[in-house]
């Protein structure tokens, strides 16, 4: 197996396991104040409590979970509408095509945070929003890359013949688009997972996102608008951690991307 | 006022206790005129040329009359016939050597023949002028028939025949073991006897050049039967029958630059009541097993015959004012052309003058603007073509794109069946792979496409098309990916797979030699208006270097 590819998995794993321990077995909830408020790191907490007197290890370890279901979800949503917008208009072509393309670039050209913000305030506070809000940013590029794939295999006479044949859509796309098409859309979709879970930390930040989701956005909000964090050594286990933990989830899965991304061009040659 | 008749044949039948059976002619030679009977090994020449002088020994059966210048043969006493043979008519046979009598000299064979009409001292004066005609020297008069070699016996025999300068002379393979000099001379001497003397020839033999070169009319025989008759110019430029234009390509003496393919084996044999060519037939249909087909006109000419339940070679395609414009710009406009059964035919022009485009109109992957196209005389329809066997199948240029490059080849090959039948046929796949040059083998089967080469690639698309026994096969620059070697290789495996399969082959290319190596007949597209129509392929010369 892929050495770095195994070394990315492995760090989320281990991210995993841990998230996974303070969700489940850490004695302390993450949403009720268990303890004095601003406790340091202790044998009990093992990175202190906040103002409120939630432990912050909780915390962080459920907003792995938040991240990762925003992400996850985030992206089925956009690999669905964005892998069937694209293969439709690249598969149909004509005024289908036309519609298509026009609707993929007008989400691409609009300037997304803002419009996700403003957007984000209008429906309410809630996961579910954020998802479909995140997602529906996030499906046009697919979209693109999927329907340009679709047309340069239509163009192949291969798939002509098939159709002259008399195959029908299921077929071709189970035989002829869906090896190709996969694997692009597995990358892609892999990169919006990543997108999402920023998006959404971006938008807990801002506070507005689910006040709640126990989510790394929202961590670091609230810590950054305790006004005394700085004076004090309460940074360094209510700021720094819950962002390491986002910096490292991104990073890794960015690098995850590009190693399957090469695995699959390279079986390509 | 109409020359008096050299022959007249009325329902002459020939039945062996064998089985062979010579089926019912009727026919007539004119006076002065050359008629050539032509027909492959076995066809009833010999014994037709045998039973119209009542020379076939008591195991066949004869029937019907035939009378040489109103003189019923059959009915004449056998002393008679001894009599006016050599004088009134004469036959020439095939094998010289035992129809010469081994104890007597070829000057005593000759003058035998000669004392019939002319005097003890005028016979010398004869002999030489004889050998002179026949180019021998007059050193071989003292020698025996078996001192001689099998061309100087012929033509002693053909010095017998023409002697006495009888009226009608029947010659069997007159040329066959002459060299060309010699072959030169016999036919200026035919043709002398003929203008001159106003002789009738009827030459029996399975050389089409000679009957091209000697004869006006021509008979062309098959299993017994006559299957066409008519001028033979214009038989042997649009033969109408599949059995003729077979003899066509196959003989070398006609097509100098193509390569040269004898009509395949039959593939069933053949039921004795059905047309006799029915088991080598590329168009056959179950009317042939069963009926023999009658002579009937063809093509409105009143000296054409042919004897085919299908009226001849049946054209497959035919296209009619094919007219095609892409945005502002007419690509092809007004053309015409037609594809006939078993045939190759090659459509070459420069590269972009549009035949990809006239190539794919035709294979039904393009629609055209105007126009139509006919398959087998009824509105092509292109959907229901490529999806049936004996439809239309089209070999695409590029053997990159033609093919799926994450299929593996047994895929490949079986997706037409498996998209069509939804079944695999594996015995189809093996027989396909086999017969286009490629492995069998299980480990080649599951291999990726894109791990075979160009040419491997091209033999597979070309596989994948025979596996829907198309009647017409269009393949597009099928060999311009490949090095000479393949290409010769592909080329002589694609005529030899028309060839045994008896398909008919649209050869798209701009290289005209290899067209004039395989086709029948080239479509020279020279620009969108313009699709001239080569069957000489002397016609081609000029364009060689």
């Amino acid at each position: 197996m892929n050495k770095k590819l195994f070394t990315y998995l492995a760090i989320l794993l281990v991210m995993f396991i841990i998230s996974a321990y303070g969700s489940l077995f850490y004695p302390h909830s993450a949403v009720r104040p268990n303890g004095p408020s601003l406790e340091p790191p202790s044998r009990d907490h093992i990175l202190g409590t906040d103002d409120l007197g939630t432990d912050i290890f909780a915390q962080i370890s459920k907003g792995f979970f938040t991240s990762l279901f925003v992400g996850v979800a985030t992206a089925f949503l956009a690999m669905f509408l964005g892998g069937s917008l694209g293969l439709m208009g690249g598969y149909l072509g004509g005024k289908t095509d036309l519609f298509i393309s026009f609707l993929i670039n007008l989400f691409l050209s609009l300037p997304q945070l803002p419009v996700i913000i403003v957007a984000g305030a209008f429906l309410g506070q809630s996961i579910i929003n954020v998802i479909f809000i995140i997602a529906l940013f996030s499906w046009a590029g697919i979209a693109k890359v999927v329907r340009a794939k679709t047309r340069q295999i239509r163009e192949n006479t291969y798939l002509q013949l098939a159709r002259s044949y008399g195959a029908g859509f299921f077929y071709l796309f189970k035989k002829h688009l869906f090896a190709d098409i996969f694997p692009l859309l597995l990358i892609n979709s892999l990169a919006v997972v990543g997108k999402a879970i920023l998006q959404e930390a971006s938008l807990a930040f801002l506070g507005l996102s689910d006040p709640l989701a126990r989510s790394w956005g929202l961590i670091i909000n609230k810590a950054m608008n305790f006004s005394a964090i700085y004076y004090t050594n309460y940074w360094l286990w209510w700021l720094l951690p819950p962002v390491f933990s986002l910096v490292v989830t991104l990073y890794c899965l960015r690098l995850l991307t590009r190693e399957i991304e090469n695995i699959v061009y390279r079986s390509e040659l | 006022m109409a020359a008096p008749i050299a022959l007249e044949i009325n329902s002459l039948t020939v039945n062996y206790n064998g089985g062979f059976t010579l089926h019912p002619l009727t026919t007539t030679v004119q006076e002065g005129e050359i008629v050539a009977v032509v027909g492959e090994s076995g066809s009833g020449k010999t014994t037709l040329a045998k039973a119209l002088l009542n020379l076939l020994n008591r195991q066949a059966t004869v029937s019907g009359n035939v009378k040489i210048f109103g003189e019923d043969i059959f009915t004449l006493p056998p002393k008679e016939l001894e009599q006016k043979r050599s004088v009134e008519f004469a036959i020439c046979f095939q094998n010289s050597f035992d129809l010469l009598n081994p104890m007597l000299t070829i000057r005593e064979q000759i003058s035998e023949v000669l004392r019939k009409t002319y005097p003890a001292a005028q016979i010398n004066t004869k002999l030489m002028q004889l050998l002179e005609q026949v180019d021998l020297e007059a050193a071989v008069l003292n020698k025996y028939p078996r001192q001689l070699s099998g061309g100087m016996l012929q033509k002693v025999n053909i010095a017998c025949a023409v002697a006495l300068k009888p009226k009608f002379i029947i010659l069997d393979e007159p040329t066959s073991s002459l060299d060309y000099k010699s072959v030169e001379k016999i036919l200026a001497l035919i043709k002398r006897l003929n203008r001159k003397d106003r002789i009738s020839f009827l030459i029996v033999t399975h050389d089409l050049s000679l009957a091209k070169i000697l004869s006006e009319r021509i008979y062309i025989l098959y299993g017994g039967k006559l299957v066409e008759t008519g001028a033979t110019a214009e038989v042997l430029a649009k033969p109408g029958h599949p059995y003729t234009m077979g003899l066509i390509s196959s003989s070398m003496e006609i097509n100098p630059f193509r390569d040269i393919w004898g009509i395949r084996r039959p593939e069933t044999e053949t039921e004795s009541k059905g047309c006799p060519f029915y088991g080598r037939c590329t168009q056959s249909i179950p009317l042939c097993t069963t009926s023999m087909p009658e002579l009937e006109p063809y093509r409105q000419d009143s000296r054409r015959f042919l004897a085919c339940h299908r009226g001849g070679i049946i054209t497959v395609l035919a296209g009619k004012n094919i007219t095609k414009t892409f945005g502002q710009e007419t690509v092809l406009q007004k053309l015409n052309l037609e594809i006939r059964a078993a045939e190759v035919v090659a459509l070459v022009g420069r590269s972009g003058v549009g035949k990809t485009t006239l190539a794919q109109i035709l294979a039904g992957y393009l629609p055209c603007d105007t126009g139509e196209l006919f398959f087998t005389g009824k509105t092509a329809d292109f959907t229901k073509l490529h999806r049936t066997k004996g439809g239309i199948q089209l070999v695409f240029q590029d053997p990159h794109t033609a093919i799926n490059p994450s299929f593996t080849v047994a895929e490949a090959v079986l997706e037409p069946l498996q998209i069509i039948f939804k079944k695999a046929d594996h015995e189809a796949l093996q027989k396909n792979l086999k017969e286009v040059g490629l492995p069998t083998t299980s480990a080649f089967l599951e291999k990726p496409i894109r791990q075979l080469s160009g040419g491997q690639k091209q033999r597979l698309a070309l596989a994948r098309a025979l596996i829907m026994e198309p009647k017409l096969l269009i393949a597009d620059e099928p060999t311009s990916m490949l090095d000479a070697s393949s290409k010769a290789n592909l080329l002589r495996l694609l005529k030899s797979l028309q060839n045994s399969r008896g398909f008919s082959m649209l050869f798209v290319t701009h290289d005209l030699v290899a067209a004039a190596k395989i086709s029948n007949r080239i479509y020279l597209l020279e620009n969108k208006t313009q699709l001239k129509e080569i069957t000489d392929p002397a016609e081609i010369a000029p364009f060689f270097h």
